[in-house]
Order: structure tokens, then C-alpha cells, then sequence
């Protein structure tokens, strides 16, 4: 790699224009008082829902403002080489896997530094980070619902590597019946432990029990009515796992890791696509690449960044988003690696016209 | 190695410099080329637009080669070509002894392109570091190089101002430095001319003279005849992409009837007499006007002056 090129990639991905631009986002995202949005979206308010809402709404004020204008620079650059820089680049003792890893390498460090200060804005518009929880995983179970019945209950398996202090978090809701809420006993067995939460149910929300296995590999969620009122509906895949984690802040790094992988994937791509096809094209085709899986949450784990918005949802609900896969690292590997192979072969010829 | 060195001392310690790089190859030409063709694509990817045909050419290292023709004749795709920006479509081609798609070759290159392409982010001290470790010299060879090669082109004062607020003419100089820094085997320059001052005009003849005595070959590319005919050792005439004519300068205007004559310390009386000489012999003076190095000298007079 050559320092220098990756130096001036690095320098023309960020011009004054656009760095000011950036700064005063993220400054305006930092500064931004998110208890409002929490009182607005989630009618509680608290700090903890304050914070979570500032950490999401920083990330996505980077993503929606700033990301794509580095995939659209990566796009560019391949022409931009052919319309003028080719004359200075093309003739230099340096091969062009070179000066392909070299410009990834300084467009990438530009998009890292916009991660980085996106990252800082968030802990700053967060103001706080206490001790939180992590989202280990969603539990497979059927949908529970208390209509007539006064209880309810199904079994939750595969729990054998859960650790000790573990919390199993469930999101019910209630639909108006006899009456416009529900009192409900919820109850988590497991060999010879259990643990009970109650709660008074008018809205979705979220309860959180103790996870005691005591040895077991699988337990019994139970529901129980305590007294008449509306319907209480726990649907499928709205039990989660939860560990517990040192701070907040994690929830800010398990994003910025994301975010740093997958715009490592979209330039390298937008860079080999470039060699191909016209800049705004290549940008375009590598952002498209990303929405189909993306609107319809059906991004395999290996594709990097692929449960971003997942993990932004998780984030806004105050927890720690899960730790990345090695999939997720191995695809991430892969996309780049193509990018740069496809930008390496186009630029086999510098100049398609005389 | 001091840099910049006065001419003696570049005459021995250059020649000393390429004495063991060349041991091996002195034999080879500086390039040679048979059959050589370039073609591109037409629009929309249909047939195709031929730009050289069947070029034969060869230069010998510590010769300059002018290469002369008009607009569209193919002067700077062979050029490029030999630089190894483009791809030859066909044909034969060795330079340094190998193809310049080789990196060890292009780093014996020196190439002073047509327009001024340089990163206009960089300031002139930046550019000029870049392109020189890009072209393999040391951190250490740069610390020396670049700021006396800045200096060498006029630039030291404006060495801190970066590239796009360079004029058209500052930017050419960038170029020779550039083209020059390295100390390459092989320049080619691209309309050197273009756009310099007569200063720089001063400074082109400076760097390429040290180039030719170090036993580099210089190859320069002009559609004005009289850049390229002084200095040249062979000229090569492209017309359409084809060798119209090669060879000696003299032998290849030897049968023209049209003569460029320069005079120095000539009055008007002088210039009159030459005249009707001329006029005797048979011959007509078509044009009068100052000779090439008239503005240089001029600046200096003026200098010396103030």
C-alpha cells in the first residue's frame, strides 16, 4: 500500500465543503434535546429512552446524510482517474492492485473518521451511560394469547449456553376486551428455579424476568390472567435474550462496528463498479444492493451491515445491539476483495476513447 | 548526491550515477518499436478508431528524439504508450528493455504530459513528494530533491500554495520538475512548450541538456517545428497516425526550400545586408523578427537594469 495516494484518496473524499457539511449535522444531532422524541414516539420520556432515542437518531442521521455521499465519491473515482489523473497516475512505478488498495484504504479511513465522530456525538446527544443489557438473541415460541382463557404457556428451548444473570425480556400487548387493560402474572420455570414478574398491561410494552435455568437447557414461559380485562397477545418472536453489559456505550461501538464494516464493503464496491460503469451508476447499484435485503429483512448474516436496522431498532429500545459474526467479518472480507479485484481488472485500460 | 548540481559536476557524477544501472543494458536502445498499432473503440462499442498504424521507430540512449506533426497525428498516444499509459493494440515494443506495464521500468520514466493533470489538492512541495515516492525515490532523496528541484523551476517561493491556484504556466514548470526529479533514463515530454514563459523555456533546455549529458534519452513531442529542431538529434515526422519521415534534422529539411536563420549581435544594417546576399543567391527573406532566446534576453537586460 502507499501511503501517500491513501493520504490524498483520504484528503479528496473529505474537501472543506463537505467536512463543514458533516460537522454541522453531527453537531446539530449532538446537540438535539432526544427526550422529546422519546415522549413523542414512546410516551414515557425517562432518561434511559431519552438516550436511546439520541444514540439512534445520531446513527441515522449519518447513514441518511453523510454514508452515501462516500459511496458516490468511491463510484467517481475510477472515472474520475480515466478523465484526468490517469496522465500522472498511470505512468508511476506502482502496480494498479497498488493504487486500488491504496485509494480504498484512504476513502475507507475517511468514512472511519466520519464513524468516529459520529460515535462522539452520539455519547455526547446520550449524556449518560449506566450499566445496560445486551441483546444476546430472540427466542423461538409460539404466540401466546389470553382471550377467554386464564392462562397460557409454551416451552422456550434452546438455552443451554445462556450465563448466569441472563433476563428474558417479553413485549405483550393487549387488545381492548373487558376492559381497556390487563393485569397478567408472567412466570419462567426451569428445572427447580423460577422467577415472576407482574404487570399492569394497557399498551405494548416490555417485561423483564430473571432467567434462572438451574442446569436446564429449556424452560416454561407462562401467562396468567389475574383478573378480567382486555385480550393479552404475546406474538412470535417477541421474547428475547439478554446479558448484562458494562455500559451504554457498548451500543454505540456494536454500531459503529456495523456501520465501519459496511461502508468498507460499499466502497470497495462502488470502486470496482466504477472501473465498469459511470460513477453515479456504480453508487447507485451498490446502494440497491443493500435496500431489497434491507426492506424486506431478508439480509443473510453475512451480509455486512445486513441487520443494521435491526440493530438501530435495538439500539432505540435501549439495548446493546448482539456482537458481530465471524460470518458477518468473512462476508465483509469477501465484498471487499471482490471490489478491489473488479476495480484492479477495469483498470486494465485507462482510456476507453482517444 | 548534492542536488542541483552545476553541469560539470552532473556531467561525471550523472554519468558515474548510470554508470552500473546501465552496465547491463547500455546495448539496448532507450526504446524500440516495430509494427507498432493503437486503435480505440468507436461510439457505442462499434468498429473501431485506428490512431497508429504500423509505427517503427527506435532511439538511442543519450539522443533526443523530436517528434513533430499536426493536431490528431497520434504524437501524444505514442507517447503515452510509451509511458505506459495506454496499451499498444498491436506490434512490437521494448523501452528500458522491457515493457513499460512493468513497474521497474516506469520508474526509469520521466513524463511531462500534454494538459496539466497534477492533484490540485496538494501544495506544489506535496504534489512533487508524491509523485516522486511514487516513482520509487527515498524519503530521505526527497527531503534533498524536492525542495532544490522546486527551486530549479522557480517555484520555491510558492511551493506552500497548492496546485489549483497555480497558473497555466507555474503548472508546466511543476510538470518538468516532475518529469525531471527522478532522474529518468527515459523523458518523454508531451508539447513541453506550451504555456511556459520564456524563462521556463530556459529552464526546459537546462534540465533536458543535463538529462542528454547523464546518457538519458529525451524524446519531445511538438507540433511546432522549430521546439524540437535545434535541440534534436532525430526528428520524426507523424502524419495520420504514420511515419511520414525520420532521420537527421538537417537531412530531412536538406531538400526544403524554407530556412529558419538566427543572428546574434545583428543591427539592422547587418540584417539588410544578409538580406540582399540572399536576395542574390536567389533566395527571399519571408519574415523577420526577434530569435528565440530575444525575450529571455530582454528580461535580464531589464533585470540588470532595475
Amino acid at each position: 500500500m502507499h501511503t501517500g495516494l491513501a493520504l490524498l484518496a483520504l484528503r479528496r473524499t473529505l474537501p472543506r465543503g463537505f467536512l463543514f457539511f458533516a460537522l454541522a449535522v453531527l453537531a446539530v444531532a449532538a446537540l438535539r434535546d432526544w427526550g422529546v422524541s422519546a415522549v413523542v414516539l414512546d410516551a414515557v420520556g425517562d432518561d434511559a429512552s431519552a438516550r436511546a432515542f439520541a444514540r439512534q437518531g445520531v446513527w441515522l442521521l449519518l447513514g441518511v446524510f453523510l454514508l452515501p455521499a462516500l459511496v458516490l465519491r468511491a463510484g467517481g473515482t475510477i472515472p474520475r482517474w480515466r478523465r484526468t489523473d490517469s496522465d500522472w497516475l498511470a505512468s508511476r512505478a506502482v502496480g494498479h492492485g497498488t493504487v486500488v488498495l491504496s485509494t480504498f484504504a484512504g476513502i475507507w479511513a475517511a468514512g472511519a473518521a466520519l464513524i468516529l465522530a459520529g460515535a462522539v456525538c452520539a455519547e455526547i446527544a446520550a449524556g449518560g451511560s449506566p450499566p445496560a443489557w445486551r441483546l444476546v438473541r430472540t427466542l423461538e415460541h409460539p404466540a401466546l394469547v389470553l382471550f377467554d382463557e386464564d392462562e397460557a404457556r409454551c416451552a422456550l428451548a434452546d438455552l443451554a449456553d445462556v450465563p448466569r444473570g441472563a433476563r428474558l425480556r417479553l413485549r405483550p400487548t393487549v387488545l381492548p376486551g373487558a376492559g381497556p387493560s390487563a393485569d397478567v402474572e408472567f412466570r419462567v420455570r426451569a428445572g427447580g428455579a423460577s422467577s415472576t414478574a407482574s404487570a399492569r398491561l394497557a399498551g405494548r410494552t416490555s417485561i423483564e424476568l430473571p432467567l434462572e435455568l438451574d442446569g436446564a437447557d429449556a424452560a416454561e414461559l407462562e401467562l396468567r390472567r389475574v383478573a378480567p380485562g382486555a385480550i393479552v397477545v404475546l406474538p412470535r418472536g417477541s421474547a428475547s435474550l439478554l446479558t448484562p453489559a458494562a455500559s451504554e456505550r457498548q451500543a454505540t461501538l456494536g454500531m459503529a462496528a456495523r456501520v465501519l464494516l459496511l461502508v468498507g464493503a460499499w466502497v470497495a464496491l462502488a470502486l470496482g463498479l466504477g472501473a465498469w460503469v459511470q460513477g453515479p451508476i456504480a453508487a447507485a447499484l451498490v446502494l440497491c444492493a443493500w435496500l431489497f435485503p434491507w426492506f424486506w429483512n431478508a439480509a443473510p448474516q453475512w451480509f455486512p451491515g445486513g441487520d443494521l436496522f435491526l440493530a438501530a431498532i435495538v439500539v432505540g429500545d435501549g439495548l446493546v445491539p448482539a456482537p458481530l459474526s465471524a460470518s458477518t467479518l468473512a462476508g465483509f472480507l469477501a465484498c471487499v476483495g471482490g471490489g478491489l479485484l473488479l476495480a484492479t481488472r477495469g483498470l486494465a485500460s485507462w482510456r476507453s476513447a482517444p | 548526491m548534492r542536488f542541483p548540481m552545476d553541469p560539470e559536476t552532473i556531467a561525471v557524477a550523472g554519468l558515474a550515477h548510470y554508470r552500473d544501472r546501465m552496465a547491463n543494458s547500455a546495448s539496448e536502445p532507450a526504446f524500440r518499436l516495430v509494427g507498432l498499432r493503437k486503435h480505440f473503440p468507436g461510439p457505442l462499442g462499434l468498429g473501431r478508431h485506428e490512431v497508429l498504424h504500423g509505427i517503427d521507430l527506435s532511439l538511442e540512449r543519450g539522443r533526443m528524439l523530436g517528434l513533430v506533426g499536426p493536431n490528431g497525428s497520434g504524437k501524444s498516444t505514442l507517447l503515452r504508450i510509451l509511458a505506459g499509459i495506454e496499451r499498444a493494440s498491436a506490434g512490437e515494443l521494448r523501452v528500458l528493455g522491457g515493457s513499460p506495464e512493468r513497474a521497474d521500468v516506469r520508474r526509469r520514466l520521466g513524463f511531462l504530459p500534454e494538459v496539466s493533470p497534477f492533484p490540485e489538492e496538494l501544495s506544489a512541495r506535496s504534489a512533487l513528494d508524491l509523485l516522486g515516492s511514487l516513482q520509487g525515490l527515498s524519503r530521505a532523496d526527497r527531503r534533498e530533491r524536492v525542495p532544490a528541484m522546486l527551486a530549479r523551476v522557480g517555484l520555491a517561493d510558492v511551493g506552500r500554495r497548492t496546485l489549483g491556484r497555480f497558473s497555466k504556466g507555474m503548472l508546466r514548470r511543476f510538470g518538468l520538475a516532475q518529469a525531471f526529479l527522478h532522474e529518468p533514463e527515459l523523458i518523454l515530454l508531451d508539447e513541453p512548450t506550451a504555456g511556459l514563459d520564456a524563462v521556463g523555456v530556459g529552464v526546459l533546455q537546462e534540465l533536458r541538456g543535463e538529462a542528454l549529458a547523464r546518457g538519458a534519452a529525451v524524446v519531445v513531442s511538438s507540433h511546432i517545428f522549430s521546439d524540437v529542431f535545434d535541440p534534436a538529434d532525430e526528428l520524426c515526422v507523424l502524419i495520420e497516425g504514420r511515419v511520414a519521415a525520420a532521420g537527421e534534422p538537417e537531412r530531412l529539411v536538406a531538400d526544403g526550400s524554407r530556412v529558419r536563420l538566427e543572428l546574434e549581435n545583428a543591427g539592422p544594417e547587418a540584417v539588410e545586408r544578409i538580406e540582399r546576399a540572399a536576395a542574390e543567391a536567389g533566395a527571399k527573406v519571408v519574415s523577420r523578427g526577434p530569435g528565440a532566446g530575444a525575450l529571455l534576453e530582454l528580461y535580464r537586460r531589464l533585470g540588470d537594469a532595475s
